[in-house]
């Protein structure tokens, strides 16, 4: 307010006008504007919980959950919604990925680019280029999340800011330091149950927790529903006698007996 | 050393065309801070022209408009009409080639000419510098600052000393002589060049031209040679005159007379795609298109507008215009315009300019995005092996639910 030698509000807003002109209109900016830092995955409830209203630009973000918490799942679904979009690319350090399933949550396989490594650095290494060539959502999965260099992690966070991109490790509980200090914002996937419709599993429920975050405060959670996309044939050794399998995907032999403890 | 034979050239400063445009609309302006800029419709808007009062108080020609903010916040601003200026300049360069057959346009600011030779009417040097000053008034209405001299460094230094209204004339072989004072800080050399020169005490041509010439060439290297030349005023740049492009354009004959216009739409890509093929070879891009359509008594003779049985419409696009896509729009808005017997078209590319630059990427399917991650991902198989990169697609029908039935790979 001294700047003008006034004292009121008028003095105020010539001040701002002024600062406006001279630097332009980034340079003051009310803190309720502040501009949002990540990328909307569409999901309300997610949204919601991670600072910046999104999974953030330019940093590398993960989906931490023991095996069949639903965090393969839910990674599948973002990479899904953001494929309708724009070009992405999923590294599938173990191979375990059917790509059908992206088509079967909804997503565009025309913009999906697969990446089988045999080693995690070829993994690390093809995830630099194409985040560098324009992938805009590049999604890692992993159940055990191998150690590489310090060098891979920082080249893809160093691409990821060069083209404001999203990156999301998928799976796991733990990651070698040198790629959990590049993580800016953990969210940790708990299973609450199974859904259910027509007296089948429809569907998984799941509590999503930030863990931790760079760009806000830890601890907001949320519970999300995932809808098992399309009929499952079962595999031999799996199926449940007697059960109607409409709609229901089953993902790994470890689930099963939850799921015949859930169909009672 | 004799000077019989060495040539005689005129530089010609005047202020920007874009300044003298936008200070003929604006009048009142005449002494205030005033700054001309491109419009930023199709790039970043940047300084074209400052007045003197603006470069007073730290604009410059070049700058971003953004800058010139910071450096000159009080200083008027107006956009540049790229048409008006286009159609100024040509309007001086028709005056300098009545002068003399060699003329070169560096930018909006200057002008060289050759004044080699004799013209009957104004047989003195002087009096031929005076008549181009006075052709160049005609057309600018402000006094353009006139200097002649051996070479174009010589030239133009003349001119930068007889200021606005006045001609300098540097006789053959005193170019040393008029350079003397000349400060080394305003020689068309590289700046460390410059810095060099300052910290040996070294600041005029005068003071430079007393080194001799191998102690200038083991200091500096080339530019010693260079130096010695500016300094006496034996620069070798010459004259690179500006030539009307050829005029390009397509031409059809009909088979017979067209009265139905609307017919004329289906030639449209036709058309688009001749033009832009011309357009390629010429290696240019058109800032307007001029379309005539001829009945049969206009198809024979020469073309004027408002001539009976002839269609006379120009569109000028929003950007240049080079390629068959680009075209075609425009093409079909003109012929939609048109309303009239017709049995010849013609469509004329005009204000050729450098095409645009376009990123060559966008052009294949797809966007540049997806080529630019092809690319990527063919590095990344030269690199780790062609199994490192997929892509996937669903098999057509009823494939079954086994990835392996049901999905087609196919590296890359």
């Amino acid at each position: 307010l001294e700047i003008d030698g006034g004292g009121d509000l008028t003095s105020l807003a010539f001040a701002l006008r002024k600062l406006d002109r001279r630097y332009g209109k980034s340079v003051v900016r009310v803190g309720a504007e502040t501009a949002r830092t990540g990328s909307p995955t569409g999901i309300e409830a997610l949204d919601s919980i991670i600072p910046g209203g999104g999974l953030p630009l330019g940093r590398l973000s993960w989906l931490s959950g023991a095996m069949g918490a639903g965090a393969f799942d839910l990674s599948l679904v973002l990479l899904a919604r953001s494929s309708r979009s724009s070009p992405v690319a999923v590294v599938d350090f173990d191979k375990a990925l059917d790509p059908g399933d992206i088509e079967d949550y909804g997503g565009d396989l025309d913009s999906c680019w697969v990446v089988r490594p045999r080693h995690p650095e070829e993994g690390w290494a093809a995830a630099r280029s194409l985040a560098r060539a324009g992938v805009e959502f590049c999604l890692m999965l992993a159940r055990e999340w191998r150690p590489v260099g310090r060098a891979a992690p920082a080249a893809l966070v160093a691409a990821t800011e060069e083209r404001n991109s999203v990156v999301l490790l998928g799976g796991g509980l733990l990651v070698p330091q040198e790629i959990g200090g590049r993580v800016g914002i953990e969210l940790s996937c708990q299973r609450l149950g199974w859904t259910m419709a027509h007296q089948d599993v429809s569907g998984l429920r799941l509590r999503l927790q930030v863990e931790r975050s760079h760009l806000g405060p830890p601890g907001q959670s949320c519970q999300l529903d995932i809808d098992f996309p399309r009929m499952y044939r079962l595999r031999a050794g799996i199926a449940v006698a007697g059960v109607q399998r409409d709609g229901v995907r089953v993902r790994s032999d470890q689930e099963e007996p939850l799921l015949a403890e859930a169909l009672g | 050393l004799s000077w019989a034979g060495a040539p005689r050239l005129a530089c010609i400063g005047f202020p920007h065309l874009a300044l003298l445009l936008a200070l003929r609309s604006h009048p009142e302006l005449a002494k205030e801070a005033v700054l001309v800029g491109t419009s930023g419709k199709q790039e970043r808007p940047v300084v074209l022209a400052a007045s003197r009062a603006a470069v007073a108080m730290g604009a410059s020609p070049g700058q971003d408009w953004r800058q010139s903010e910071l450096s000159c916040p009080e200083a008027v601003r107006l956009v540049a009409d790229p048409m008006e200026v286009a159609r100024l300049r040509q309007e001086v360069r028709s005056a300098l080639y009545d002068c003399s057959p060699l003329v070169e346009w560096t930018d909006d600011t200057i002008a060289y000419l050759d004044l080699g030779g004799r013209d009957p009417n104004w047989p003195a040097e002087s009096a031929r510098a005076a008549q181009l000053g006075r052709v160049v008034q005609q057309v600018l209405l402000v006094p353009p600052s006139i200097g002649v001299g051996q070479s174009r460094f010589v030239a133009f230094a003349a001119a930068k000393v007889a200021g606005p209204g006045r001609v300098r004339l540097v006789p053959s072989g005193r170019a040393a002589e008029f350079l003397a004072d000349w400060p080394v800080g305003d020689l068309p050399l590289p700046p460390k060049t410059r810095e060099r020169l300052f910290s040996f005490g070294l600041s005029s041509c005068g003071d430079c031209i007393s080194v001799p010439l191998p102690d200038l060439q083991r200091q500096l290297g080339p530019d010693g040679l260079l130096l010695h030349r500016l300094c006496l005023g034996l620069d070798p740049a010459s004259i690179s005159p500006w030539r009307e492009p050829p005029p390009c354009g397509v031409r059809r004959v009909l088979a017979g007379v067209v009265e139905d216009t609307e017919s004329l739409r289906f030639g449209g890509p036709e058309l688009a795609s001749r033009l832009a093929a011309r357009l390629v070879q010429a290696g240019r891009a058109a800032g307007r298109l001029r379309l005539l359509l001829l009945d049969e008594d206009a198809a024979g003779g020469a073309v004027v507008a408002g001539q009976p049985g002839v269609f006379w419409d120009e569109i000028s696009p929003p950007s240049a215009v080079a390629t068959a896509e680009e075209l075609l729009a425009p093409i079909l808005s003109l012929l939609s315009r048109a309303r009239c017997r017709v049995l010849v078209i013609e469509l004329q590319a005009l204000d050729l300019v450098d095409p645009p630059a376009t990123q060559a990427l966008l052009w294949p399917g797809g966007n540049a995005r997806r080529e630019e991650i092809k690319q990527s991902v063919a590095r990344l198989h030269d690199r780790f092996g062609a199994e490192l990169v997929w892509r996937v697609s669903v098999k057509a029908g009823h494939p079954g639910d086994i990835p392996a039935e049901r999905l087609a790979w196919s590296p890359g």
